[in-house]
């Protein structure tokens, strides 16, 4: 019966992905010329004018972007043109790195923000609630490279405690390349992962902080009060669980960006994951690794969306008919 | 007790730190930059020769001092001034097994020759190469060529069974949208041969124990990882992580040097910085000059020129790490004089507002300095530098940085009136130079004289160069041709870049002026 919205709405995605894959090669324009930098500095013009030929380079963009296009459709992304290996193969090497680092950041601000925004809510006036209105105010405002400096600069250089850059001794499962085998590779993630994570954390820290301190104040729980339920039963069934609906979906969705934006904690702790393969794309004008890169993440971004809609068709009986009210 | 507890925690918490620093034998080294390729002709680049120079072998090194010397040929005479005939080191095996013998040469020069080579620049005057027999090979060249044994060195042999037997007896890969098998493994006659290799991440290297020198290298095991954010590459070699870390940023010498058990060697980079003004357009590109190019007039480059102090560059934006020159080559390049190294003309803003006024800008104009801003260190910074420098003589300088990729072919399309360059002569040697940078573009030369500058009397003198074989006329012939450059102001030579290699104690290593790291050259305690 609602086949003709989900139908409709994969459509839709795929149009965005390919809008987004279009401007991408618009952009590609400006982001200088690969061929500069695949030979060296003396190799003749008649060199370049032959590589950027047999790249495909000199033709009109429009031409460029059908057949990456037919390509893509295919799943065959090309060769990168920095490391001269399919760029498919470059992303799922990295994509380990990336999604471990992500899912754990996300991890340390769910488990750390929320018991935080509880405390920040329930008693507002106590010095702890103050402090951590203080730290999620620094995570919101200072920015993530500075963080993972600072982060670098007192527990590796000073304390010592930790090391500095990249991932350590992983262990290889299967196709996978996992940090959570051993301590001592784990020590490698933790750094990134709570630089990561802070902007995230300050984020549930202030909107678990709110919505507490709406649901604390509504009938239900004074009906519950004076029914002499057990206060902390009050606290975690009937109040958190009101208040943790507009958190998860926030956390869901902000799940795309954190990956998007991995970019730049990637960086600066020389991580070997997705964001930083796109960070070398750039400065290298990798084109086919660039293109690929903003196809997979209009891709996350599309699934999430296309996952909270189907989620909510399933929740509210209204959408389902396809002619909802709401909409 | 509480003290106790706590002095344990710590104690806990450090034992848990960081891997010490390997053993003394096995190091780890950081560059920011990677090897973009293992492939030994695909890419003349510097970070991916310094990787492959301790895997692959050409028939001719450089020592210590840069000076050729013997490796796979144990020796060579020239028949003729065109045939060069090498003999082979008998003994020599590749790391797989196989001996070296005299057609993997010609298989790997002819490699080196091909279409999708990215060589060719060191193999270029090669019309033939053969081989007699098993050990002997020989080379002819189209002409006189006094730097081919110059060039020699980056020529690297590989073994034609291998290249063969995997698809790889061409450099190309990407633009036949395939892969290439050498650009990820590596079979050749080196110190090191290689364990395995994570592009962008870690490559390790694990010494030859079969390799034909008797000098065995004291590092039996280097690991390579890149580290592209300066800070974060100083953190690493600030806590042990890494032995040996370059470059060290500028900013950040000091606190290396101040570290216990941590120093940096610094000294000239082969490397010259100059400034090119666009001698050939009628009128500016981008300036505010529009019925002529001031650039044209010899007073008004001079006026530039002497309206700029390049010690103050040198101490102040380059924190004192560059080496003002007045040369557009660097001592220790093949066939350079040292006295070229003084500037040609003085530094004094009145003079050079004199000149400006005698040629008719006595008002001064306004002009574009296109500047990459990722490729050279603290490229922005100087380009800035020297806007403020020419400002006081009334010459307005617009600083366009930008990044590499695009400053590069801009640059090189003639598409600039005034930009920042650097150059390292690939084989050391003057004539790469003077072809390249100096010599009018035309015939194939001066690609990155992207300046235009031209004189016919100079592109005879660079030919007479080409094939003059004896090394003291030779030197005079490119004295001579570098005086007349200056005196015609083709380029404004500003500094040679400094090297910053950050190491722990326990190495001793001469630094390279060409920013080659060489690990057999290490000495370890």
């Amino acid at each position: 019966m609602y086949l003709n919205t989900i139908i409709s709405r994969l459509l839709q995605a795929a149009w965005v992905i390919v809008a987004v894959s279009a401007i991408a090669f618009a952009l590609f324009q400006y982001v200088g010329d690969p061929v500069s930098q695949m030979l060296g500095q003396d190799a003749s013009a008649a060199d370049r004018d032959a590589l950027r030929r047999d790249l495909g380079l000199d033709r009109p963009v429009a031409l460029q972007f059908l057949q990456f296009l037919g390509n893509a459709a295919r799943g065959d992304f090309g060769l990168s043109l920095q490391q001269g290996r399919p760029v498919m193969d470059l992303i799922l090497e990295r994509l380990p790195a990336t999604l471990e680092l992500t899912v754990f950041s996300t991890a340390i601000a769910v488990l750390l923000g929320v018991p935080m925004g509880m405390v920040a809510a329930l008693r507002p006036r106590a010095l702890v609630s103050r402090a951590i209105m203080l730290v999620s105010l620094i995570g919101v405002s200072l920015p993530t490279f500075f963080i993972g400096i600072l982060l670098i600069l007192a527990f590796s250089v000073i304390l010592g405690w930790l090391p500095s850059f990249g991932r350590g001794p992983v262990a290889d499962i299967g196709v996978w390349r996992t940090n959570f085998a051993s301590w001592d590779a784990f020590r490698y993630m933790l750094m990134p992962a709570f630089t990561l994570a802070l902007f995230q954390l300050t984020l549930i820290v202030r909107l678990v902080r709110g919505e507490m301190m709406e649901v604390m104040g509504q009938d239900f729980i004074r009906f519950a009060r004076a029914r002499g339920l057990p206060a902390r039963s009050i606290l975690v069934r009937h109040a958190l669980k009101n208040a943790l609906m507009p958190v998860v979906t926030i956390i869901g969705l902000q799940l795309g960006t954190i990956i998007a934006f991995a970019l730049i904690t990637e960086t600066v702790f020389q991580w070997p994951g997705m964001g930083l393969l796109f960070a070398e794309a750039v400065a290298f004008a990798d084109i086919p690794v660039m293109a690929a890169y903003l196809c997979l993440i209009a891709v996350i971004f599309v699934t999430i969306n296309l996952a909270v809609d189907f989620l909510y068709i399933l929740i509210d009986p209204r959408l389902r008919r396809g002619h909802g009210a709401s909409r | 007790m509480k003290r106790h507890l706590t002095a344990a925690l710590v104690a806990a918490l450090v034992a848990l730190g960081p891997v010490p620093a390997a053993e003394a034998a096995e190091i780890t080294w950081a560059s920011q930059d990677d090897a973009a390729t293992l492939d030994p002709h695909a890419f003349n680049h510097g970070m991916t020769m310094t990787v492959l120079a301790h895997v692959y072998e050409g028939l001719v090194r450089r020592d210590r001092d840069q000076r050729i010397e013997p490796a796979l040929a144990e020796s060579w005479d020239q028949p003729t001034p065109t045939l060069w005939r090498f003999r082979l080191r008998p003994g020599v095996s590749f790391h797989d097994g196989t001996a070296l013998t005299a057609d993997d040469v010609v298989f790997s020069i002819r490699r080196a020759l091909s279409d999708a080579s990215d060589m060719k620049i060191f193999t270029a005057s090669i019309v033939d190469v053969r081989a007699p027999d098993d050990l002997t090979v020989e080379v002819e060249t189209e002409f006189p060529n006094a730097a081919l044994i110059q060039s020699l060195p980056e020529v690297r042999i590989m073994s034609r069974a291998w290249a063969e037997a995997h698809d790889a007896g061409s450099p190309s890969n990407v633009r036949e949208g395939k892969e290439n098998y050498a650009s990820t493994h590596a079979n050749g006659t080196g110190p090191y041969r290689l364990v395995s290799r994570e592009p962008e991440v870690k490559t390790v290297l694990e010494a030859n124990a079969d390799w034909w020198d008797p000098d065995t290298p004291d590092v039996t095991k280097a690991t390579l990882v890149r580290i592209a954010s300066g800070p974060t590459l100083v953190a690493a070699l600030l806590t042990g992580e890494v032995d040996f870390a370059y470059p060290v940023p500028l900013q950040d010498i000091p606190r290396v040097e101040a570290t216990d058990g941590l120093k940096v060697l610094t000294g000239p980079e082969i490397r010259t910085m100059f400034l090119s003004m666009d001698q050939a357009s009628e009128t500016m590109k981008y300036g505010s000059v529009t019925d002529a190019n001031p650039f044209r007039d010899r007073r008004v480059r001079q006026a530039v020129y002497q309206a700029l102090d390049m010690d103050l560059i040198a101490t102040k934006v380059m924190r004192g790490s560059a080496t003002p020159t007045g040369n557009l080559m660097a001592p220790g390049v093949n066939s350079v004089a040292p006295e070229l190294q003084a500037r040609a003309y003085p530094y004094d803003p009145e003079a050079a507002s004199a000149l400006l006024a005698e040629a008719g800008y006595a008002e001064g104009f306004r002009v574009t300095l296109d500047c990459p801003n990722d490729r050279y260190v603290n490229d922005e910074q100087v380009c800035q530098a020297v806007a403020a420098l020419l400002a006081r003589v009334g010459i307005t300088v617009d600083v366009n940085a930008m990044p590499a990729s695009k400053f590069f072919p801009k640059v090189g399309g003639r598409d600039s009136s005034f930009n920042f360059f650097g150059y390292t002569p690939v084989n050391l040697d003057a004539f790469n130079t003077l072809s390249v940078i100096v010599h009018s573009p035309k015939d194939g030369r001066g690609q990155w004289n992207v300046g235009d500058f031209s004189d016919a009397e100079i592109d005879g003198m660079i030919n007479e160069v080409l094939s003059e074989m004896d090394a003291e006329k030779r030197t005079e012939l490119v004295t001579g041709i570098m005086r007349r450059e200056a005196e015609l102001v083709g380029h404004i030579p500003l500094y040679q870049q400094g090297l910053s290699w950050g190491m722990r104690d326990g190495i001793t290593t001469p630094l390279a002026i060409d920013n080659r790291v060489n690990l057999t050259w290490f000495e370890l305690d």
